[in-house]
């Protein structure tokens, strides 16, 4: 039952990637992309707690570290706190209530942007918060979460069949 | 109550020691960079071209909606261009004499020629960056095509930016436009040097920074810019782009203004490599 569930995390973060990537990056007349990997971190992180929330993250960032070719490691922290504090939000996880998962995609989009200012522009003496605020990270954060509202009923459903087999195949041992 | 309490525990520990080994890797990264790089070299040689076929799908959407959009543009474009192709060709006459004085005064000096003498290879952009805040792109060519690090990059008859990462089958470019960009350049007419460098905040502008050029420079509007002779990883006369709005700056030392790049960095398919590197006579140094 691990082995179904560990098989279908990588098809998921797979296409997910594929999804940003491929088809995300290309589109035109939006400069913007938006954050597939993060949308699958915070989702499994609130319906599955924090462990597979972090383990989940470590995935992404990892995907995201080796495509982009920059420091191997940069990515997978932030991605695993945000897989970790999504994980303690699980306990207010009810099923088909959507208005909560698009609060917490809206702070963790928001974390992970300021994370990247602080350690790629600030470091490097750019001051100008609202300039980045307005033009990079709110177009980003806005589309992310527009696309959680897809993302996570599709993901949450996934959710749901494996826990129905896995609920099938447990009962079976007791 | 219980089971939430060994439950959290064993995370937090999980969490601590994910993020240090993070911190490990980023330790490694940064005194032995490169150290790392034989795993993600292999991971993106299998990743890339599958991507490749996405990648066609998706700029295959994007031509089409922006060969609609681009029409009536092109139309109007058109009459101005064939105006502007009249007085062109009565300039093209006067090019000529010139062209053939310049080669005889150029054998004289024995100044072989500029880029139009490099070797290139032609290449496909395969992927561009997912984030937001860098600007780099991912080419279809890399060791095995003969591209090294440090290779300058062109597009359109202008510089498109530099080879900073080479693997197998792909090689990843920083294009000037980038945040982290810096380019020594120097105007084409006087030889006056200044630094173009990229800024994500202008860039929506469709504009580069121009900067550390001397009050007394003569360096104007509509200058053209190319990379400069001192650059040590840049081949020199290559295009950047046109200055605009030079102004000297308030420490009434330095002057300072924009700079509109020579290439469409939004429509960025096919670009070339050029395959010589930069002497800098530095080689043979550790």
């Amino acid at each position: 039952m691990k082995i179904k569930r560990i098989l279908v995390m990588a098809v998921v973060i797979f296409a997910g990637f594929f999804l940003q990537y491929g088809i995300f990056a290309n589109v035109p007349l939006i400069d913007t992309v938006p954050n597939i990997l993060l949308i699958i971190t915070v989702s499994f992180g609130f319906m599955k707690g924090k462990i597979q929330g972090m383990v989940i993250g470590l995935f992404c960032g990892l995907f995201t570290d080796i495509v982009s070719m920059n420091a191997l490691g940069f990515h997978m922290i932030i991605y695993i706190i945000i897989g970790y504090i999504n994980g303690a939000f699980h306990q207010w996880m009810y099923s088909d209530y959507i208005v909560f998962p698009l609060i917490v995609t809206t702070f963790s989009s928001i974390l992970y942007n300021l994370y990247f200012y602080v350690f790629q522009f600030l470091v490097r003496n750019r001051l100008d918060f609202i300039y980045y605020l307005t033009h990079v990270i709110l177009p980003e954060v806005i589309y992310t979460v527009v696309l959680t509202g897809i993302i996570y009923q599709l993901l949450s459903f996934i959710n749901y069949k494996l826990e129905m087999t896995e609920r099938r195949s447990a009962t079976k041992f007791v | 109550m219980k089971n939430k309490k060994k439950a959290s525990l064993p995370a937090r520990y999980l969490l601590f020691f994910l993020l240090l080994f993070c911190i490990g890797l980023l330790t490694v990264n940064y005194f032995k960079p490169g150290f790392l790089s034989p795993v993600t070299n292999a991971v993106n040689s299998v990743l890339l071209p599958m991507q490749k076929g996405l990648n066609h799908l998706g700029t295959g959407f994007a031509d089409t909606a922006y060969d609609y959009q681009s029409l009536e543009e092109a139309r109007t474009e058109n009459q101005q261009l064939k105006e502007e192709l009249a007085s062109l060709k009565e300039d093209i006459g006067n090019y000529q004499q010139g062209q053939t004085e310049l080669k005889q005064l150029q054998e004289l000096f024995e100044l072989k020629g500029q880029y139009t003498d490099y070797e290139m290879t032609g290449a496909r952009v395969i992927q561009k960056d997912a984030g937001n805040w860098y600007h780099s792109f991912v080419i279809d060519k890399g060791t095995e095509d003969g591209i090294q690090a440090d290779m300058n990059v062109i597009a359109g008859g202008g510089l498109v930016g530099i080879v900073t990462e080479v693997g197998k089958n792909f090689a990843k470019v920083r294009s000037i436009i980038d945040d982290d960009s810096n380019v020594s350049a120097m105007s084409l007419n006087s030889g006056d040097t200044c630094i173009v460098s990229g800024d994500l905040k202008l860039y929506s502008e469709g504009k580069l920074r121009l900067s550390y050029i001397d009050k007394n420079d003569n360096i104007w509007d509509d200058d053209k810019i190319v990379t400069s002779n001192i650059s040590d990883k840049y081949l020199p006369n290559i295009l950047i782009g046109y200055a605009q709005d030079i102004q000297t700056d308030s420490n009434n030392v330095t002057k300072s203004g924009y700079l509109v790049p020579a290439v469409d960095f939004d429509h960025l398919q096919t670009v070339l490599v050029i395959k010589t590197l930069k002497v800098t006579g530095e080689e043979n140094q550790p």
